[in-house]
C-alpha cells in the first residue's frame, strides 16, 4: 500500500469518528422519536460558531469549548422539543421534520446574518503539528478531535447500555405505551433524548473546528454525512452509527485521494444509494 | 368504607368515533372484578382511560381517593394503578430481566426491586432460567408472565389486566388463572376483562356485563354465571 493510501487510511479513520458521533445523536433522536433531525447539521454549525468566537473573544482553547457546546447544545435541544416538536405530537410525522427542516434553514440563515457567509478558521498554537504514523505524517489536532468523539460515543454508549436513564431511554423507544405503564415519563424522555441527540453535535461541533472551516452553511456536510452513516450502520443501531462513520470516513478518504476533485460528494452518495438497493437494514440494522 | 376503584359515567372515543357511552362501577380493595363482553364493546378502551393511555371525554375516575381521570399515564402507575396492556407491550429487545427491572422504574417500587423480583420468580419459576434471553423471543405464554411480572414489579394497589388469556396455549391459560387467584388470595385488588368468561367470571367478586359501550348487566361473578341469559349469549348453553 503507497504511503499515500496509507494516510488516506489513517486519515478516514480519525474523520470516521466525528461521522460516528454526529450520526449517533441522529440515530438517538430518530430511535426514540421516529423523526429525523433535518436541523442536526445546523446545530453543530452552532457548536462550531460558539466555539470559534469562543476562541477569538476569550481564547477558550477548542477542545475545553467541548464542555460549553455540549451542554449549550443540550439545553437548545431540549427548548426546540418542548416548545416547537411537542406540541406537534399526535399530529402527522411529517409535520414534525418539516418543523426541523424549517428550523434548519432559520438557523443557516441567521448565521448568515449575523456572521455573513464567510469562511473562517480557528487558528491554534498546535495547529501545525504533526504525528507520524508508520509512513503517514497525520495532524495532532484530527488524533485530538478522534480521541475526543471516541470519548464522547463511549459515554453515550455506557449511559445507553448501563444506567436507568439509558434503560428508560430505550424502552421508549422499543415500546413507548409500555413504558408508560411502567411509570415512565415519555414527554420527558422525548425531551432529554433529543438534547442528547443535539448535545453529540455540539460536542462534534466544537472537536472539528481546530481544522475544519466555519460557515454558516457547513453543516450541510456533516448533515448528508450521518443520513449515510445512519443508513450504512443501521437506523436504530447504536453501534453501527460508530462503524458506519468509520466506514465512509475511510471511504471518503481513498476516494479523495485517488478519484478527482469534487468526486468525494458523488462517492458519499453512491454509497448511500448502493446501501438502501442491497442492503436497505444497514450493516447492523433490525429488520424493522 | 370508600371504594379503591371508583368510575363515574366514563365517556372516550377515538376520533369522530364514540366508544363509551357513560360507564359507572365501583371495585373496593382486596376485590377482583371482570369486565365481560364481546369484542368492539368497549372493555379495552375503559381500561386505557383508566391507565391513562387515552383522556376520557367525560366522566371521573377516582383511584384511592385521587381524581386521576386526566393524570398521564406515568402519573396513574405511581399512585398504585398498573395495567398489563393488551398484546403485553414489552420491550421485546430487551433482556427479561431488563423488562422486570422496568417495572420498579419509580423511586418507591425500586427501593424493594429484589424482593420483588424474588417474589415475581416464584410466581413464574418458568421466567427464571428465561431471565437473560430477549423478552421477544419468548412464547406468548412466557411473554404474558413477563407482562404480569413487571406490572408487579411496580407494587401496585389494583393490578389491571387486559384479555390476560389472549392468544396463550390453553395449558398456559389454566396456569395464569391459577395464579390471578393466587395473587387475589392475597389481598391484591384485581381488575381483569376477559373473553374468556367462564373462568374470569368464577373467580370475581364483581362482575360486568358490557355491550356497545355500556353496562347492561352487573352483580357477583357467580350470579352472571347462573344467569340464563348469560350463558347463552357468552357460554353457549341453551
Amino acid at each position: 500500500m503507497s504511503a499515500l493510501l496509507f494516510e488516506a487510511v489513517v486519515a478516514g479513520v480519525l474523520l470516521g469518528g466525528v461521522y460516528g458521533l454526529v450520526a449517533l445523536g441522529l440515530n438517538i433522536i430518530y430511535g426514540v422519536l421516529d423523526i429525523i433531525n433535518f436541523a442536526h447539521g445546523a446545530m453543530m454549525m452552532m457548536g462550531m460558531y460558539l466555539t470559534f468566537w469562543l476562541f477569538r473573544a476569550w481564547g477558550i482553547d477548542p477542545y475545553l469549548s467541548i464542555f460549553i457546546a455540549g451542554p449549550v447544545l443540550f439545553v437548545f435541544g431540549a427548548v426546540v422539543y418542548r416548545f416547537l416538536l411537542d406540541p406537534m405530537r399526535g399530529t402527522a410525522l411529517q409535520n414534525q421534520f418539516l418543523v426541523t427542516l424549517g428550523l434548519s434553514l432559520f438557523l443557516t440563515n441567521a448565521a448568515q446574518a449575523m456572521f455573513s457567509p464567510d469562511f473562517r478558521v480557528l487558528q491554534t498554537s498546535y495547529a501545525q503539528e504533526v504525528v507520524q504514523i508508520g509512513p503517514a505524517f497525520i495532524p495532532l489536532t484530527r488524533i485530538f478531535t478522534f480521541l475526543a468523539a471516541l470519548a464522547a460515543t463511549a459515554v453515550l454508549l455506557f449511559i445507553f447500555q448501563r444506567t436507568r436513564l439509558g434503560r428508560s431511554i430505550r424502552a421508549v423507544a422499543q415500546q413507548q405505551d409500555g413504558a408508560a405503564l411502567c411509570g415512565i415519563d415519555v414527554r420527558h424522555v422525548y425531551t432529554l433524548a433529543f438534547a442528547i441527540g443535539s448535545a453529540c453535535v455540539g460536542v462534534a461541533g466544537a472537536a472539528v473546528t481546530p481544522f475544519f472551516y466555519v460557515s454558516p452553511t457547513v453543516g450541510d456536510v456533516f448533515n448528508i454525512a450521518s443520513f449515510v452513516v445512519v443508513v450504512l450502520g443501521g437506523l436504530g443501531s447504536m453501534s453501527g452509527s460508530l462503524l458506519g462513520g468509520l466506514l465512509l470516513g475511510v471511504a471518503v478518504a481513498i476516494g479523495a485521494a485517488i478519484l478527482p476533485g469534487s468526486f468525494k460528494e458523488v462517492l458519499m452518495f453512491a454509497i448511500f444509494l448502493a446501501v438502501l438497493l442491497f442492503k436497505p437494514t444497514g450493516l447492523l440494522g433490525s429488520k424493522a | 368504607m370508600s371504594s379503591l376503584l371508583a368510575v363515574e359515567d366514563l365517556q372516550a372515543g377515538y376520533g369522530n368515533l364514540s366508544v363509551l357511552h357513560g360507564i359507572s362501577f365501583e371495585l373496593n380493595a382486596g376485590e377482583v372484578g371482570a369486565m365481560v363482553g364481546a369484542n368492539g364493546a368497549g372493555k379495552s378502551t375503559t381500561l386505557r382511560c383508566l391507565s391513562g393511555l387515552l383522556r376520557p371525554r367525560a366522566g371521573t375516575i377516582i383511584f384511592a381517593g385521587e381524581d386521576i381521570s386526566n393524570l398521564p399515564a406515568h402519573r396513574i402507575v405511581e399512585l398504585g394503578l398498573v395495567q398489563v396492556p393488551e398484546g403485553r407491550l414489552l420491550f421485546p429487545a430487551m433482556s427479561v430481566r431488563e423488562n422486570l427491572m422496568l417495572g420498579a422504574f419509580l423511586p418507591e417500587p425500586r427501593k424493594r426491586m429484589s424482593q420483588s423480583m424474588d417474589a415475581v420468580l416464584s410466581y413464574f419459576p418458568a421466567l427464571r432460567e428465561k431471565l437473560d434471553l430477549p423478552a421477544g423471543s419468548l412464547s406468548g405464554g412466557q411473554q404474558q408472565m413477563v407482562a404480569v411480572g413487571r406490572a408487579l414489579m411496580s407494587r401496585p394497589k389494583l393490578l389491571v389486566l387486559d384479555e390476560p388469556s389472549l392468544g396463550i396455549a390453553p395449558l398456559l391459560v389454566r396456569e395464569i388463572f391459577e395464579n390471578i387467584e393466587k395473587l387475589a388470595a392475597g389481598g391484591l385488588a384485581i381488575l381483569l376483562i376477559e373473553q374468556n368468561i367462564g373462568n374470569a367470571l368464577s373467580l370475581s367478586q364483581r362482575a360486568w356485563v358490557i355491550e356497545n359501550g355500556a353496562i347492561v348487566m352487573q352483580g357477583s361473578g357467580r350470579e352472571l354465571l347462573d344467569d340464563p341469559r348469560i350463558q347463552a349469549a357468552y357460554l353457549g348453553i341453551q
